[in-house]
């Protein structure tokens, strides 16, 4: 396996409030994390730093994965366990209120991808020279294309598109949106924030995977696009390859 | 923590008076002005770009030329490092949200009171061209009298103007957002009229329209389901009422009132007797036959619909196709029409939704093409001949682009769509005109940011003396009201200068007719507090003076000053002068007495009389009247003033047996 991961504050934010990494377990596992932090004077990058912290220490506890079903179950209670913390946090810590943060995360072994998500940052998966989105953003402008009131081209020009409907900390409960997918040989799950996804079709992304670079390189590119089309948000990529060639040579 | 911090040096913050969603709202107090202000702090953190803060500013200015009774005044908007701000009127009260919590069920007579006040604010806003787009029981306040104030006008405006929301935040309170902005459209007057619609269904129920598990499922129930019957709740509630909030809150735009003016004359008869059993509102059957054809008129679309639908297909057939009939219906069968109508429609809704869900019909397919630039007439003549349907063609004003041409459709160029599709018009009514507000009794640097945001060609400022206090602006030219173009207007305040004020000169070395020529010069009064003694300076000249001189003040005021008494007096010396009256031996002449004594006898007694001249004495009674017989020792005392000479004379027996003047002594 290869990964990658890489953020950048953008061409207009004063600080970067995104978070993540790629974290490899010795049992072979990786971990996959990228969270875009908001709210409160501050707080942003408090929010999304201790959500990526948060899952990185359970991460290292975690068990033996035997089914995907044990991968989502860890997943998801891990994801609303660091939600109450944040809550609680953000309750106790008067410069913190209202902060909050999305997530999307992967964990991803040598049979299955298991992605959990929370808010609008998003995962892809490339396989067969296509990318494919493989979360559902919880946004108010998802929801009404969802039920049909709008359509996704409409969605692409609410006033309210950075509306999300759920956050880590912002409520007491919330439950994230946790699903498996089959990991092969060549596959490559990308997890973004959406200073990536607003700013890039998913044309673009496949030009840029198709090019076979390093994987560096292409998050560089990617990263590159989003701050020429003007860079109003903060950008992370995290990516992790199946990738058995670069493993048999060890890395 | 900003509690007990300056802003920009003026507005010292006091205490968090509210917060949430995109603000924190403080009380403070502006140094300048003395008063207290409401500064409402923007959660926008780590937008650094200063073109983002000009344009919100823009926007904001906007709201701030409004002057109402029912609008909380906006005075400043201004930015301290990572902070943006709104300095507004403070209101001291409570949240109209509060206010029906605490209330409910608020009275018919008051809730139509506070709505009678709302649509009175927000037509003076429609009126200025500002729509607020936001409104809701929270961004309303009533203060201790009821009075009813609307807060936040514009904001959601201005927040969208920039990319200051393309921050990420969680979704707040969408009970009171029109179909068509929760559809993303553009928002428009009629918007506002859906919200106050909401709004007053929230006053008069204490509940909202829809419940919802998320914001979401609200938001959908807006667009799909229609507004519940407030007489659900409230059974007694007169028609007349209720229709107010069903015309307000209708899903299509179109149906609703005309304008906030339309809504607040309705309401002042709203309650009038007569009116209690009206109708109950629908919209109008006509109408909306025909406005329903055009989707439904492709018989193609039917042959494929499942056998189940077929007898909604019939009736909806039928009644689309014959929309001259409805409205030669007789009259008094009219009643009746509105639910069949409103059944025939129900259905026509549900075949076409299936009929789309199924993707079985699709009318031709027109590209709309780009009408920008074209005069309404020529855009009209073009889309029609398309096959378009011309819908609502708003006249907005632009500061470029000449009255009648066409700034933009809805939807936009290019799109492809069906048929008969309804394209909305925005034109330019030309350049901006406004109502001028009145600005008398204002402060001029109160609203001077105001009014440079209103880019005036020009503002031209006189100053008179007055007993306004200063700044305050007492006449403006044009008059309030008149309909202006701000760029082709030179605005004429007439502001206060405060009382006419003279500047003091040195008074000091003034002798007393030059205070008098002073005085009449000037017409400041001179006051005299004090009188000192002076080495330097003559008795009756000013000594010292305050205030100083240079500063300004107002006529009539006096100028205290400390007045000399002159070199002040040595004190007097008193001298003590031992005295030795001496008894004088007389002899008898023996020659003359027959019988001299041998021995001598008693002596005889003398009188010595003695006058003093001094402080408290002139020498022209005795002082001391006594005899002796013998030389006596006496001392007498005299206290001669500061350059005065005293003195003394004894006489004994009326003979000047002692004289003596005795200079003042300084060292005494």
């Amino acid at each position: 396996m290869q990964f990658a991961f890489l953020s950048d504050q953008g061409m207009v934010r004063k600080l970067n409030e995104d978070s993540g990494g790629v974290y490899p377990h010795p049992l072979g596992y990786y971990l996959a994390v990228v969270a875009d932090g908001m709210g409160g004077h501050r707080a942003g990058d408090v929010a999304s730093a201790m959500a990526v912290r948060l899952l990185e220490e359970y991460w290292r506890e975690i068990p033996p994965l035997k089914r995907p079903t044990e991968a989502e179950e860890w997943l998801s209670s891990s994801i609303e366990s660091i939600n109450e913390k944040l809550y609680s946090h953000a309750a106790n810590h008067e410069e913190c209120e209202g902060m909050g943060t999305t997530i999307v995360a992967a964990i991803c072994t040598k049979e299955f991808i298991t992605l959990g998500n929370v808010g609008d940052s998003r995962g892809y998966i490339w396989n067969n020279e296509r990318i494919r989105q493989i979360t559902e953003d919880h946004s108010f402008v998802n929801a009404l294309v969802q039920s049909g009131e709008i359509s996704r081209e409409d969605a692409e020009h609410h006033p309210n598109k950075n509306l999300l409907l759920k956050a880590l900390g912002s409520e007491g409960k919330i439950k994230p949106d946790v699903r498996t997918i089959e990991f092969e040989q060549g596959d490559l799950v990308l997890l973004c924030s959406d200073g990536l996804s607003n700013k890039i079709t998913e044309a673009f992304i496949e030009e840029i995977m198709i090019n076979f670079q390093s994987l560096d390189e292409r998050a560089k590119q990617l990263i590159e696009k989003a701050n020429s089309e003007g860079g109003e948000d903060n950008i992370t990529i995290a990516m992790v390859e199946f990738s058995p060639v670069v493993e048999s040579e060890g890395i | 923590m900003l509690i007990g911090r300056r802003l920009s040096g003026r507005y010292k913050i006091l205490q968090t008076i509210g917060g949430g969603g995109m603000a924190n709202v403080y009380l403070a107090h502006d140094m300048i002005l003395d008063r207290d202000v409401a500064v409402k702090v923007l959660r926008l953190d780590y937008v650094s770009e200063n073109e983002l803060m000009k344009r919100f500013q823009r926007e904001a200015q906007s709201a701030t030329s409004l002057t109402h009774p029912n609008i909380v005044s906006m005075y400043d908007v201004g930015d301290e490092g990572e902070l943006y701000y709104l300095v507004m009127e403070y209101v001291d009260g409570m949240t109209l949200k509060e206010y029906i919590q605490r209330n409910s069920p608020v009275s018919l007579e008051h809730a139509i009171q506070i709505m009678s006040q709302l649509t009175d604010a927000i037509s003076h806003a429609h009126h200025n061209g500002i729509i607020h787009r936001d409104i809701k029981p929270q961004n309303i306040l009533v203060d201790h009298e009821g009075h009813i104030k609307i807060t936040d006008f514009g904001i959601a405006m201005a927040l969208s103007a920039t990319s200051i929301t393309q921050t990420n935040s969680v979704m707040g309170t969408v009970h009171y957002l029109s179909p068509e902005q929760a559809r993303g459209g553009i928002a428009t007057k009629k918007s506002d009229i859906y919200s106050l619609g909401i709004v007053m269904f929230e006053l008069i129920t204490g509940r909202l329209p829809f419940e919802g598990e998320s914001a979401v499922s609200i938001a959908l129930k807006h667009l799909q389901s229609e507004i519940p019957h407030p007489s659900k709740w409230i059974p007694n509630l007169p028609q007349s009422v209720e229709n107010v909030i069903l015309k307000a809150t209708t899903k299509d735009s179109f149906y609703r009132y005309e304008s906030a003016d339309e809504m607040q004359e309705d309401l002042k008869t709203v309650l009038d007797k007569d009116r209690e059993n009206e109708p109950v509102f629908t919209v109008e059957p006509d109408n909306d036959a025909t406005r329903a054809i055009p989707v439904i008129r492709d018989e193609r679309s039917f042959t494929n619909m499942a056998d189940t639908k077929v007898r909604n297909e019939s009736t909806v057939v039928q009644s689309a196709k014959d929309p001259v009939e409805q409205q030669e219906a007789p009259k008094r069968k009219r009643k009746k029409w509105p639910w069949i109508v409103l059944v025939t429609l129900l259905l026509i809704l549900i075949s076409v939704s299936t009929m789309a869900a199924m993707g079985v019909f699709g009318p031709t397919r027109i590209e709309l093409p780009d009408v920008v630039g074209e005069t309404r007439e020529d855009a009209e003549d073009i889309l029609e001949g398309l096959g378009f349907t011309i819908g609502e063609v708003t006249y907005e004003p632009h500061e470029e682009i000449p009255a009648e041409e066409v700034l933009r459709t809805d939807p936009k160029a290019g799109r492809v769509l069906e048929e008969g599709s309804e394209i909305s018009l925005f034109v330019s009514s030309g350049k901006e005109t406004i109502e001028l507000d009145s600005y008398t009794g204002r402060i001029y640097e109160d609203i001077e940011s105001l009014l440079n945001r209103l880019k005036f060609e020009g503002i031209e400022i006189e100053r008179v003396y007055d007993s306004t206090s200063i700044g305050t602006i007492l006449e403006q030219d044009p008059a309030p009201g008149e309909e202006i173009i701000p760029s082709e207007t030179t605005l004429r305040l007439t502001l206060s200068q405060g009382e006419e004020t003279v500047a003091v000169e040195s008074l000091v070395g003034m002798n007393a007719s030059e205070i008098d020529s002073f005085e009449q010069r000037t017409g400041l009064v001179v006051n005299v507090t004090r009188e000192e003694f002076s080495a330097e300076q003559p008795e009756g000249v000013i000594l010292s003076q305050d205030p100083a001189e240079g500063t300004e003040l107002e006529v009539g005021r006096s100028v205290n000053v400390v007045v000399s008494r002159g070199p002040e007096p040595l004190p007097p010396s008193t001298v003590i002068v031992p005295l030795t009256i001496l008894y004088e031996m007389k002899e008898e002449p023996p020659e003359e007495g027959e019988d001299p004594p041998e021995v001598p006898g008693e002596p005889m007694p003398q009188t010595i009389r003695i006058f003093i001249e001094d402080r408290d004495r002139n020498m022209t009674e005795p002082v001391e009247e006594f005899t002796i017989t013998e030389t006596t020792e006496k001392n007498i005392r005299l206290i001669i003033e500061a350059g005065q000479t005293g003195g003394y004379r004894v006489e004994r027996d009326g003979e000047i047996i002692l004289e003596q003047s005795i200079p003042y002594d300084e060292n005494q």
